[in-house]
């Protein structure tokens, strides 16, 4: 109670919103990032300041960028093999989701098909991707919000999802493991005792993520009703994933237009009211329980068989364009190819990614907050500036 | 109120269960069998000379451009190999540790290996040659490409094994 009272005594003796407007003040203009460790990479705001609170904000990106999708253009052999690297490196948090869309438009390129296993294999792994890349998202916004606890549970989880990451595909982060027509080699022996034993551990990882700040009145306080991005706003924007779930539109490519075998599987998306930036971080909350859900019933039916279809071993497309969108972890993400018929390597790649989109919508966020919160809207987009800069 | 205390409560709970860290450099963690560390080189022991014929696929197939080499006539006729190589370099500074040129390798020439201890004052040093990176494959059994041993598995490497 100790506690409470204090901060009640704290409220009362800060001005208010109308007092502070009457107070005198100058605007002044602060450099934020790109060396910042709230910015989440190398992300630059310049923010305007009327006293504390944020009047303009102007995004800054492009200090991460490394071409990939030129790299991925420029493979003399075995180009579409190279372009997945460098794919994977611009979200790394979401790597296996990412190759999951690149080989689909590949496949869809050359007219490959993929063996019921490598499929049902494709969606376990991409669901523990997408827990693996929340968790970091809990974390992330937990530190960001003034928690740095939040970090350690999740990285407990992502510490096994990637140990598993190891054993099926020799790396923790980028595995490379997909290929057009299924996937590099088939999964270890004891996979489906070892995902089992990963959902067993998550259950009670979210019990403890929610124990520790979900109720949290702090961290209510410094999330409920910050950051708010209305439907039509967000739909303007074209911004996808838990961004526009939490305005209470339930599109999730999953659902709205099934890729791989994900209309084989149900599971709930979950949508918020207000668009607010706890609402968003409740919508992963539930997301990573829905993804275990999907993981189980995938689980349970995991065919045999072969693992590779009928790809070529050097790939060379027939002339042609594809387009494949799913639901990363962020949210819509998009691979265009273009063939020309005659190399190996892609005429040219195209990453329709949705961090950068999601980004636009950091001004409708944050104008008008105050400066910290500032920090806490911009961790609710979960961007990852690898992919914003590509 | 009962949100804050419900965090001190999990907090508690963490501190009595036992912790997950381990304390690395001392204590080092297992690796599984599938590990991709630095690419090495293969021995054949048959014939006590290396596998490569130095036919530059893996150069060539590498998305880094991060491998380097020049091949030799082959005249000593122990195999029917043409050329043999005389240098090799991979900087694995530059390195992603994709497995592509493991993967595209025709001759199983290569393989990726555990070694992934890269820390140095210098990175020069990060460039392998033909002897270091024979060093980190030894004992590394080619298994890309090949299907995985019916039974229990080889199971996780042993980290007394890391160079």
């Amino acid at each position: 109670m100790a506690i409470a009272s204090a901060i009640n005594m704290l409220r009362e003796t800060a001005p208010s919103v109308s007092e502070e407007r009457n107070l005198e003040t100058v605007e002044m203009t602060i450099n934020m990032g790109p060396q910042h460790p709230s910015t989440h990479g190398v992300f630059r705001m310049v923010l305007t300041l009327e006293g504390e609170r944020v009047k303009n904000v102007q995004s800054h990106i492009g200090y991460l960028h490394r071409g990939a999708e030129k790299l991925g253009e420029s493979g003399e052999i075995e180009g579409y093999r190279k372009a997945m690297i460098t794919l994977d490196r611009t979200d790394y948090l979401s790597s296996l989701l990412n190759e999951h869309a690149y080989v689909m438009a590949v496949e869809k390129l050359a007219g490959i098909s993929v063996p019921e296993r490598a499929e049902y294999i494709r969606i376990i792994l991409g669901e523990l991707t997408r827990i693996n890349s929340h968790c970091m998202f809990y974390g992330a916004f937990g530190a960001d919000s003034g928690a740095t606890t939040p970090y350690m549970y999740a990285f407990a989880l992502r510490e096994e999802i990637q140990q598993l990451f190891e054993a099926v595909g020799g790396a923790r982060m980028f595995p490379n493991y997909y290929r057009a027509g299924g996937l590099r080699e088939d999964v270890p022996h004891d996979f489906v005792h070892r995902v089992q034993a990963i959902i067993d551990r998550a259950f009670y990882a979210f019990d403890d993520f929610d124990n520790l700040i979900t109720a949290n009145e702090i961290f209510l306080s410094r999330t409920r009703g910050l950051g708010i991005l209305d439907q039509t706003r967000a739909l303007d924007l074209g911004v996808s994933g838990p961004l526009l779930r939490a305005t209470g539109l339930p599109y999730d490519v999953r659902r709205s237009e099934p890729y791989s075998i994900y209309d084989r599987f149900a599971f709930d998306v979950p949508v918020g009211t207000t668009g607010d930036c706890y609402e968003r971080y409740l919508i992963r909350q539930e997301e990573m329980r829905q993804s275990i859900r999907i993981i189980e019933q995938a689980l349970k039916d995991l065919p045999g068989g072969p693992i590779m279809g009928n790809a070529p071993k050097a790939l060379r497309p027939p002339k042609g364009e594809a387009y494949v969108r799913i639901e990363n972890s962020r949210g819509d993400f998009g691979v265009y190819l273009v063939s020309d018929g005659k190399s190996s390597a892609p005429y040219r790649v195209k990453y329709r990614s949705p961090c950068f989109v999601n980004l636009q919508s950091l001004n409708d966020m944050v104008i008008g907050t105050y400066i910290a919160d500032a920090v806490v809207a911009l961790g609710s987009i979960d961007i990852v500036l690898g992919e914003v800069d590509r | 109120m009962r949100g804050v205390l419900g965090g001190f409560f999990q907090t508690l709970k963490s501190f009595l269960t036992k912790p997950v860290t381990r304390l690395y450099p001392y204590e080092k963690p297992p690796l599984e069998a599938r590990f991709m560390g630095a690419p090495s080189l293969l021995w054949d022991d048959a014939v006590d000379e290396v596998v490569c014929v130095a036919c530059n696929i893996c150069a060539r197939s590498c998305p880094d451009d991060c491998i380097t080499l020049t091949g030799d006539k082959y005249t000593d006729g122990k195999t029917n190999k043409k050329n043999i190589i005389k240098d090799y370099f991979i900087d694995l500074g530059r390195c992603s540790y994709c497995g592509i040129c493991v993967e595209v390798c025709p001759f199983d020439a290569n393989e990726m290996s555990p070694h992934f201890e890269l820390s140095t004052y210098d990175r020069m040093t990060l460039v392998y040659d033909k002897d270091q990176l024979i060093e980190i494959g030894r004992g590394v059994t080619r298994r890309t490409g090949k299907p995985e041993p019916v039974g229990p598995l080889p199971g996780i490497l042993d980290p007394s094994t890391y160079r």
